[in-house]
């Protein structure tokens, strides 16, 4: 089935649909709508539909909305599959897994609580975890909170729906701010599927200059999110 | 200590430590003692939820989008409606091992003794050390480590790295004193003489990067020689 049948049973209503439809609808941009490689990093979250991302993972989970759904699959399913590239797979073991990650977008959105992560976050360690199941063929030890030995947190819990949505923005607008060797060894050290020891090789810095690096530029992002929580 | 540690090396370690388990690149032994860590840890918890954060905002604003094949966005409509298909490996459980012991054990350990096929055993290195070795992975070493009041073990340095999870009563080293949850990550930058409490001792859980080890059937028989 082709997408523009989805789109025409889904009635479109957003103002995004419509311009979807009508990129689609010009000569064959069905590829190039989708998905393009965008060269342009410093744009604001390029292709962002105005509802947030949270909102439109609620809808998922409240009422299975597939306008919903679509909006997220349009903005992450292409970045999921440059993160799994990037750590070694190929284009098509990657599509397979941005399948699957999506997949269950769709089928957990219900348990998504905006109160806990943004929906970058939640959707980032499903693809996250997925990898880990294919590359490592397990999966991914956790803390389990009825485990007796678990200690809870004695911090109130968030009560603000959107702090963790800010959250997100100031680590995105921290990240500006970073020397942009230190964005790059972060982003080393998050997507490609390397110890220090490796990127220390590869880069000829010493390892603990690595992992200084790493932290100093972790720190400096995670700071960002105390300006966010005092306010 | 080493001259060449900064003060800020456990910190380093620390930090990218659980950078590493945000970002799912370490291995199952490393993965399983930094859960176990996070059990006792609600403030590490928080630190790896805040990594994660950082790893979705990478997501979003530092990679190029790559152009997904058409069939990609028609298979995933397709099966919106069918059930959950979980892929996700199946946890083994269905040899409930030996798990009583009499310290505190997490879940995220437990879960790997289940699915041993054999009890586990404990050996006695010298007296007042012992140790139970999990057999986990090739690429690291997992073991128990039961220290008697008092006790130390002998002043050592390491190849790889070695991480231990402090699990009941309480160590000093040369770096400071460490308590049940404790997490202490050590590599081949210093050499350090641990001492257990001397009214409780200690039991530790301790993951080491061992050298590599043949495990196919021809190159296993090269083994003997690699000692």
């Amino acid at each position: 089935m082709l997408k523009n049948d989805y789109i025409e049973k889904l009635k479109p209503s957003s103002s995004f649909i419509l311009f979807y439809k009508t990129e689609c609808e010009k000569d064959d941009l069905y590829n190039a709508s989708y998905g393009t490689r965008i060269e342009d990093l410093t744009r604001p979250v390029e292709d962002a539909p105005e509802t947030s991302f949270e909102d439109l993972l609620h809808k998922v989970g409240a009422s299975r909305d597939k306008q919903a759904f679509i909006s997220v699959f349009e903005y992450f399913a292409p970045r999921i599959k440059s993160f799994l590239m990037r750590s070694g797979m190929s284009p098509d073991q990657s599509e397979e897994l941005v399948q699957e990650t999506m997949l269950s977008v769709w089928h957990k959105a219900d348990n998504f609580d905006s109160s806990k992560a943004a929906a970058s976050t939640w959707i980032y360690t499903i693809a996250r975890n997925k990898r880990i199941d294919f590359l490592r063929k397990h999966s991914r030890p956790e803390p389990d909170p009825n485990d007796p030995f678990f200690q809870k947190s004695h911090e109130p819990p968030q009560d603000e729906n959107l702090t963790m949505d800010q959250n997100a923005a100031a680590i995105s607008e921290a990240m500006k701010d970073l020397p942009e060797e230190q964005v790059a060894l972060v982003q080393k050290a998050f997507f490609e599927d390397k110890t220090h020891q490796d990127i220390a090789q590869e880069t000829k810095i010493p390892l603990g200059t690595v992992k200084s690096r790493i932290r100093l530029a972790l720190k400096k992002l995670q700071d960002s999110l105390d300006g966010v929580n005092e306010q | 200590m080493n001259a060449q540690v900064t003060k800020n090396y456990f910190e380093d370690n620390y930090y990218t430590l659980l950078a590493g388990y945000a970002a799912g690149n370490l291995s199952e032994a490393e993965s399983m003692i930094v859960a176990s860590h996070l059990t006792f840890k609600p403030d590490a918890r928080r630190l790896v939820s805040q990594m994660e954060a950082i790893g979705g905002s990478l997501l979003c604003h530092k990679l190029a989008p790559e152009t997904l094949s058409p069939k990609c966005f028609d298979n995933v409509m397709e099966h919106l409606d069918n059930g959950i298909q979980d892929t996700s490996p199946a946890n083994k459980n269905q040899n409930p091992g030996d798990t009583d012991f009499d310290f505190p054990v997490p879940e995220p350990v437990k879960r790997y003794i289940r699915a041993q096929k054999k009890a586990l055993k404990w050996k006695t290195v010298f007296k007042g050390l012992d140790v139970c070795e999990i057999p986990l992975s090739s690429s690291h070493k997992t073991e128990f480590l039961k220290i008697a009041p008092g006790k130390g073990v002998p002043a050592h340095t390491h190849q790889g790295e070695e991480i231990t999870l402090l699990l009941h009563g309480a160590f000093e080293d040369e770096t400071g004193r460490y308590e049940q949850g404790d997490l202490i990550i050590v590599d081949e930058r210093i050499s350090h003489h641990p001492v257990s409490d001397p009214e409780v001792g200690c039991v530790c859980l301790s993951v080491t990067s061992a050298p590599i080890k043949m495990t196919g059937p021809l190159m296993r028989l090269l083994n003997p020689f690699l000692k």
